[in-house]
């Protein structure tokens, strides 16, 4: 890779914040070597924000992580150089610091600042959010406590937290994630810090909230002129809000350069896979998503080594990428009917009282599913709707309502008056793929068992027939049928996410419910997921509810779609409808909110 | 560190790779803990000990003996000089002669240089049978004439065999343990199940029992109970009433870690899903969330069987747990009750307390070692 021209920058001739060269970290564990960052030359520039992009594993929390020496056991940076340039123009390589060493406590913090995905877990639950700024403000800075308050409060007004002194003495848990992640932001940014380092700062959050804190990361670069490295594995993201990208695959990193050329004339294969199957909601509909693995010339995804800046796309699988044929249903044949549906939750009470009030997650919801098309259900997290599929299943009792499962031969039933046998009836034929492929599939059993187990249950198969029928699902799904006797942790993401995939269409079910199935995979690998689903839908004839909070997912693979706000459908269209002509006001808002991946599509800030 | 390195290899290679099974991980985890491992094999050898009992005592342990009573522990030599001179290698122990201290006014014990009392492996001895099933009259270490008496551990007031009487007892004090542990597996599981998995009025009950159980005092909660057990009962009644007094308690520690278990795989998605897949309840816990818990559950019965080790000694040592002539480490502590014979004979101290300590240090260890090995999230 050190054939790649060091990018110049055009705005700042001033030298880097940090100079990384030749960085390699790598993790010593028991099944060997994993090297996590492999040879990393990167600059990274005050008022300038460097995306880091990648996917999943591809060494850029890790690199990031180096810099700050915050790597955990047993990983440890064995080469190369982190230079930082402090205020004073001194130059020190943090690589080479004792760990826990005076200079390097007064970088982190003082310097360098980091905030992580996951506000919850990195902010103190016990202690109060105000006092934990305090703390930060008072271990760099030599104020007294009066004055670190004073601060904190302008901290939490600067990154918008309304009634700031109020908040001051809130938990964290009292607070949203997007509030709670200003709140990490406000913490970070407490020491005035020259680099601020985001690893994903908005990936557990809605989109209206990651345009929000975008927004602000943005502001705070500009008024403050630190530099900002931000690693995200979302292409929107990065369009949005770059100046500079960095590609990272497999701890190298394959293509750098400002956001514009990298976006308008990638050079490496795979930054141009990477772009080619990034979804849009723009443009038309394809019939499916290019893939990158499918992109790749053959041999590629397995062996960096061989990934050379030279290779071309395979032009062939690009183009076939054709648009979609509509679809049309027929609007007698429903499959699903849900009526009324209500599921309130109580608030407060304990053993001596009665609850107060009652939270409507699902509030009236009425709606019809028809055979054969995919059905989606839009919302930000708290809008109900995994609650909704859930009442829909008769997972959790909804607190009244109506769910008329119409199937082709046997009669109809009310799911929310149904009892236990007639529900194990009902789930054969009303499968779920679940979110977190991880957490759906128990650790402790073996591939033929956690796919086969429903089908033992439904047929009492032998041991050989339940074989002869699992390896079939697995090869349905994508798999190989060596893999019937492996525990789940021997799979990626995307294996266990096809292995509920064929665990749910097991039993041959007609309705398939699908809750979030993709948001927790890579963008490549959503993509081969959403083309499984359509393949499987063409081939057995099934009905999709699909719930996401993904819009270009619902682009995607949906037909018709219901937004649902605050536990109640505000708009039910189709597609093309909904894209072309939102109308409720929350559909426009959770719209405009969603990154485009065009750094020329930039909404103006 | 695992998931990092999961994360870290190819995104979706096409081969995975061949990973070991959970309890594969658990161990590999536990061969790293020194301490734990050392335990392990301590306490493989204090039940080899309580399985083979009579085999390697060195004398009947219930014969008694009136010359011998108070006998100091006699030391091991190896070595004997020949009438000509010479030394030869020969194990043996010197006899001892019970002499009257007028002066004291008690009996003192004297190493009697010219009464050498050769010691053998495998010798003939008095008769047992083997694991309760083959009769045997061969000890593992022993004198060579059954007909010698040797009191490496000293003797008690009547003259029997200390170390005998610690390795017969082993059994017994071990097996409690054991016994004791599998009874509050037993109640802990069903009910901290029941409580866990079904929650609500059930979960209430069985909680608020748990707690007014665990409020009442230990040691006068046993003693009424152990009070209620009639003297005429036969040692093996007395002896299974015991463990099930002790278990008492045991149970509700274990019960309450289950109900936690239970309440947090509850919600776990992998629960929904085999709730879908149309098991029933019963299947639902014996095949999903009982084996992901039952390497805990492991490591909180190896932590219990101490404590039932010292509860049923603390009852044998007050008279309320088992009667003589039961041998158990705990019966034998009785005898050190008194001051006199801790001055006079401390043996009979530190015979069976230093086989408690080592017993419950390397079973405490041993759990230890087990419930970081366990849990995935222990660096």
């Amino acid at each position: 890779m050190q054939q790649i021209p060091m990018h110049n920058n055009p705005q700042s001739d001033t030298a880097p914040l940090v100079k990384i060269r030749g960085l390699k970290t790598q993790f010593f564990t028991e099944d060997g070597i994993v090297k996590a960052v492999d040879d990393v030359d990167l600059d990274i520039h005050s008022n300038r924000t460097l995306c880091i992009l990648g996917e999943s594993g591809s060494g850029k929390s890790i690199m990031a992580r180096s810099i700050l020496r915050i790597v955990d056991n047993p990983g440890r940076i064995v080469e190369g150089s982190i230079h930082y340039r402090s205020a004073d123009g001194r130059e020190v390589d943090l690589a080479k610091e004792r760990h826990g060493s005076r200079l390097l406590r007064d970088v982190r913090g003082q310097d360098i600042s980091m905030i992580f995905q996951e506000p919850m877990s990195s902010l103190g639950p016990i202690t109060k959010i105000g006092q934990q700024i305090v703390e930060t403000i008072r271990l760099h800075r030599n104020v007294t406590k009066a004055e670190a308050k004073a601060e904190a409060i302008h901290l939490l007004d600067r990154v918008g937290i309304p009634r700031p002194a109020e908040r001051f003495e809130a938990y964290p848990f009292e607070l949203s994630g997007g509030m709670r992640q200003r709140a990490m932001i406000a913490m970070a940014l407490s020491c005035q810090p020259r680099l601020l380092i985001a690893d994903e700062p908005t990936t557990a959050l809605d989109v209206t909230t990651q345009a929000q804190i975008l927004d602000l990361i943005a502001e705070l670069k500009q008024e403050r002129q630190m530099g900002v490295m931000l690693i995200t594995h979302d292409m929107g993201v990065v369009a949005e809000v770059a100046e500079d990208v960095a590609v990272m695959y497999s701890g190298k990193i394959v293509e750098r350069g400002d956001v514009y050329s990298v976006f308008e004339n990638p050079k490496h294969p795979y930054t141009k896979a990477l772009l080619a199957s990034a979804p849009r909601l723009g443009g038309i509909r394809r019939r499916r998503l290019p893939d990158i693995r499918e992109l790749l010339p053959p041999g590629y995804m397995n062996n960096p080594a061989n990934l050379s800046p030279d290779a071309r796309l395979e032009g062939h699988k690009v183009a076939e990428i054709a648009p979609a044929e509509p679809k049309t249903h027929n609007e007698e044949d429903r499959i699903l009917e849900v009526k009324n549906l209500n599921v309130h939750f109580p608030i407060g009470g304990g053993v001596f009282s009665k609850s107060t009030d009652v939270v409507k997650a699902c509030d009236e919801i009425s709606f019809d599913v028809y055979r054969g098309e995919t059905f989606g259900i839009v919302g930000e997290s708290g809008s109900g709707k995994t609650s909704l599929s859930r009442a829909i299943m008769r997972i959790l009792d909804p607190t009244s309502g109506e769910v008329l499962f119409h199937r082709k031969a046997k009669p109809t039933v009310d799911l929310t008056q149904a009892n236990k046998s007639e529900l194990r009836d009902v789930w054969r034929d009303m499968r779920m793929v679940f979110q977190d492929p991880q957490s759906s599939l128990n650790p402790r059993l073996r591939v033929i068992d956690l796919v086969g187990q429903c089908l033992q249950k439904a047929e009492s198969l032998g041991r050989r027939d339940l074989q002869a029928r699992v390896s079939d699902l697995l090869v349905q799904a994508g798999l190989k049928t060596e893999f019937l006797l492996r525990y789940p942790g021997a799979f990626s993401g995307g294996q266990r996410q096809r292995l509920g995939i064929a665990r749910a269409l097991a039993t041959n079910p007609e309705l398939v419910i699908a809750d979030e199935a993709v948001s927790a995979l890579d963008v490549s690998i959503q993509a081969q997921m959403l083309n499984l689903l359509q393949d499987l839908q063409d081939e057995f004839d099934l009905t999709y509810l699909f719930i996401t909070h993904d819009l270009s997912v619902v682009k995607h693979i949906c037909d018709r779609v219901a937004v649902m706000y605050q536990g109640k459908i505000v708009e039910l269209t189709t597609r093309d409808e909904l894209f072309a002509n939102p109308k409720h006001p929350y559909t426009k808002k959770l719209l405009a909110a969603v990154p485009n991946p065009d750094p020329r599509m930039r909404k103006a800030s | 560190m695992t998931d990092t390195t999961q994360n870290l290899a190819p995104a979706d290679a096409p081969e995975a790779p061949v990973v070991l099974g959970p309890w594969a991980l658990i161990w590999r985890k536990f061969r790293k803990h020194k301490l734990a491992m050392f335990s392990l094999y301590i306490v493989g050898l204090i039940y080899l000990v309580a399985a083979l009992g009579e085999f390697l005592a060195v004398q009947d342990p219930h014969k008694t003996s009136v010359r011998h009573t108070f006998q100091p522990p006699q030391g091991l030599h190896l070595f004997v000089k020949d009438e000509d001179g010479s030394t030869n290698f020969m194990l043996h122990a010197k006899g001892m002669k019970m002499e009257l201290n007028t002066e004291l006014r008690r009996r003192t014990f004297v190493e009697d240089e010219s009464k050498i009392i050769p010691m053998g492996f495998f010798v003939k001895g008095h008769e047992y049978k083997l694991l309760g099933l083959v009769d045997s009259s061969t000890h593992f270490f022993g004198p060579k004439n059954p007909r010698d008496t040797v009191f490496i551990f000293g003797a008690d007031r009547l003259g029997r065999d200390i170390l005998s009487r610690v390795v017969v007892g082993t059994r017994v004090s071990m097996s409690i343990g054991l016994v004791g542990v599998a009874v509050s597996l037993v109640i802990g599981v069903i009910l901290g199940g029941i409580s866990g998995y079904y929650g609500g009025l059930a979960d209430n009950l069985i909680q608020r029992l748990i707690e007014f159980i665990r409020s009442v005092p230990t040691i006068p909660l046993w003693m009424g109970l152990a009070a209620a057990i009639p003297l005429d009962w036969p040692p093996l009644r007395t002896y299974f009433v015991v463990t099930v007094i002790v278990s008492m308690i045991g149970w509700t520690s274990l019960a309450r870690e289950v109900r936690g278990k239970f309440l947090s795989l509850r919600n776990e998605d992998f629960i929904t899903a085999a709730r879908l897949d149309g098991l029933s309840d019963w299947e639902i816990i014996m095949k999903h969330m009982v084996p992901s818990f039952s390497s805990h559950i492991i490591a909180s019965l190896t932590l219990a069987v101490p404590l039932m080790i010292l509860a049923e000694t603390s009852l044998s040592f007050l008279g309320i747990g088992l009667q003589p002539p039961q041998v158990s480490w705990g019966t034998l502590l009785k005898e050190a009750q008194n001051i006199r014979s801790i001055i006079e004979a401390p043996w009979l101290l530190w015979s069976p307390g230093v086989a408690i300590v080592l017993a419950v240090l390397s079973l405490n260890f041993l759990g230890d070692g087990l419930r970081d090995a366990a849990d995935p999230h222990a660096q």
